[in-house]
This record gives C-alpha cells, sequence and structure tokens, in this order.
C-alpha cells in the first residue's frame, strides 16, 4: 500500500511538471537585426583596344596610352595605323574603343566630351570627325546620345605638317562621360 | 487511493492541452515572448554584435540591432567600411560579418539552440544571405547547434542588382532561437 502511494506521488508530481517542461521547450524567442546601407550611382569609362586599332597599354582601365609609333611621310605607318597625306601635312590615326556602364542611376544614355590637356599650336587633334579644343576652353563633344554597356569605337586623329621637325609628339586627351 | 486515482484521471485531461499549445518552431513573427516565460527569457536573449572587421553593429537593447553598411556603389574604391564588395555584369554584393551571442555572455547554461533567420517583409529588388543561405520570410536555420553564451560569427551579404535605383537600403532581418 505505501509502495503504491509513493509510486502515485511520483508519477503525481511528474504529471504537475510535464507542463512547464513542455512549454520551455518549444519556446522560442526572437529578434530583429536591422540592416542599413545606401547605394550610391555611379557610371565608368573604360578604354578598350580596338580590333582594327593599336593595342592600348591600360586597356580595360579609364587610363590608358595610345602609342602611334614612328610615323612619317615617308615611310609605311605602323601596323593598324593608318596615314594620309595632305598637301602641307600627313595624318595618323588608329580606332580606340570606349565603354561607359552605369550603375544605380536612372539614365537612358550619355554624353561624352574630350579635350586636349596641353597645349599644341603645332599638330592638330580630333576624334572621329570632332576636332579637339585645348584646355581651358570648352571640351568638344563627342556624342550626347552615348549607348551604355557597349564599346563605342571612336577613331583619333592626330595631324602633322610637314614643316614640323622630327621630335617626340605627347599628349593627353581627358575624356568626361555624363549620364543624361 | 480512490481519491488519488481520481486527482491522477483529472490531470490526465489538463494535461493534454498543455502539449496542443505547443508554439511551432516555424512561426515567422518576431514578437516578444509571453511574460510568463521571463526566466527563459534571459537565457535565451539574443544579442547583435560587431565582429572584428566587420560592419558596425549598434545594439538597440536586447534582441535588437543595427548594422551598418555605410555608402557603397559599384564603382572599385567606393568600399563599405567594414564591407567587401564583389562586382558582378549586373549586380554587385557587399558582405560583412556580424556576432551573435544567444543568452548572457556569463550565461552558464547548458545545451544548445537552433537559430534560424528570415525576412521580415520581403524584397524583390535586392537578395540577403547569412552563411549561404538565401533568406526569404521563411525562417530557415543558420545554426544547428549553439551553445548558450558564446558568440557565433555570421556572413552577411545583400546582392544589389546595378538596375536598382540609388539610395537608402533598409532590410530586417529577423533572428529566432529554439532551444534543443
Amino acid at each position: 500500500m505505501k509502495n503504491k502511494r509513493i509510486f502515485f506521488v511520483v508519477l503525481l508530481a511528474g504529471l504537475i511538471l510535464m507542463p512547464s517542461m513542455a512549454s520551455a521547450q518549444g519556446q522560442t524567442s526572437s529578434g530583429t537585426l536591422t540592416v542599413t546601407a545606401t547605394v550610391q550611382s555611379s557610371i565608368s569609362l573604360t578604354f578598350s583596344t580596338d580590333t582594327n586599332g593599336v593595342a592600348l597599354t591600360g586597356s580595360g582601365t579609364n587610363v590608358a596610352t595610345l602609342n602611334f609609333g614612328n610615323v612619317s611621310q615617308f615611310i609605311t605607318p605602323p601596323s593598324k595605323v593608318s596615314e594620309t597625306i595632305a598637301a602641307t601635312s600627313f595624318t595618323v590615326s588608329t580606332p580606340f574603343d570606349v565603354s561607359v556602364v552605369k550603375s544605380n542611376v536612372t539614365s537612358a544614355n550619355y554624353t561624352l566630351t574630350a579635350e586636349v590637356q596641353t597645349a599644341d599650336a603645332v599638330n592638330t587633334w580630333m576624334i572621329d570627325t570632332f576636332p579637339l579644343t585645348i584646355v581651358p576652353a570648352a571640351a568638344t563633344s563627342l556624342t550626347v546620345t552615348g549607348v551604355y554597356g557597349t564599346n563605342v569605337v571612336h577613331t583619333l586623329y592626330l595631324t602633322i605638317p610637314f614643316s614640323a621637325g622630327a621630335t617626340v609628339i605627347s599628349n593627353s586627351i581627358n575624356f568626361v562621360a555624363t549620364a543624361n | 487511493m480512490k481519491v488519488i486515482i481520481f486527482i491522477f484521471f483529472l490531470l490526465g485531461i489538463t494535461v493534454r492541452p498543455v502539449w496542443g499549445q505547443q508554439p511551432s518552431s516555424h512561426g515567422v513573427r518576431a514578437t516578444a515572448i509571453p511574460s510568463h516565460a521571463q526566466p527563459d527569457r534571459e537565457i535565451s536573449s539574443i544579442t547583435f554584435l560587431t565582429a572584428p572587421n566587420g560592419s558596425p553593429v549598434h545594439s538597440l537593447g536586447s534582441d535588437q540591432g543595427v548594422l551598418d553598411l555605410g555608402s557603397f556603389s559599384y564603382l572599385p574604391g567606393a568600399d563599405a567600411n567594414g564591407a567587401e564588395i564583389q562586382r558582378n555584369k549586373d549586380s554587385f554584393s557587399v558582405s560583412t560579418r556580424f556576432g551573435l551571442r544567444v543568452g548572457p555572455s556569463n550565461n552558464h547554461h547548458a545545451g544548445t539552440a537552433t537559430v534560424s533567420a528570415f525576412l521580415l517583409s520581403p524584397n524583390l529588388l535586392r537578395t540577403v544571405w547569412v552563411d549561404g543561405v538565401r533568406l526569404s520570410m521563411t525562417p530557415l536555420v543558420i545554426g544547428r547547434q549553439v551553445s548558450y553564451g558564446s558568440v557565433t560569427e555570421h556572413t552577411l551579404k545583400i546582392t544589389v542588382p546595378i538596375s536598382m535605383p540609388a539610395g537608402q537600403v533598409l532590410d530586417s532581418i529577423g533572428v529566432m532561437v529554439t532551444p534543443n
């Protein structure tokens, strides 16, 4: 009889405890991590070597060098450099690619300008059909409807007068792409 | 003896509804747990922490934290504070690490818990990942044997398409702890 009582007391205690144990095991707690950030809009410009143009040093970046090589009125131009002879000057040219990509900006197309950075009173610089201005004049507009994400072919022309002495010609052209 | 059996019979009836009220571990809402579970509340409290070299996490009290990724863009060199940016063709991802502690730091509570994460609101533009698990509004396990009181590090990654307009990013991640 005594054993039975003990058995039932233990059983009773177990039954009383059971609800709270069940509650603790199924209980979940929760928290919230709020993530904040600011996404900035951007566009970027890169130069690339064109299939028909001379190899650019720094192709695929926004700082590239185009080297025409040794050019003259009387010698065959280097590979992928075209040359035309005029009455008082000759012009060398080669194509190169410009790609402008956008990110997180609402813009249908872009405007591209270019400008020679150092005064050059002897030679003439031109891209496509547009003679380039020299700082501090306003930059030359190359397009106002540039298409994002594509390699757009441009051609650089350098016209050298016959009267110019043999020398190294070097200059910088600054390109600016602006989202429309 | 009959009285004891009668009491046992009555308790047997009352135990069943308690089992039936166990909360599901697949609950979605990040609500505070009921007050009757306050002793377990502290054991299962969630603290969000700044991980070494991770973006800063500001604690807003128990169970609440704000992770600030700062400003970032698709452009190289504009990396957010404490976050890494991976650039893809049509999107970019920003990732950082944060710490998570279940229970107080001086906790001696034995056992482990399962930690799940979920988004508190749908987001059609961005995707949010924690430890490689792409989050949705359904809780998904990010840790199965998390010890109470210890700090676990987790990796947060948010993928932003470049077509998304610039501006503020705000994502709320719910974290749910279920005792094992």
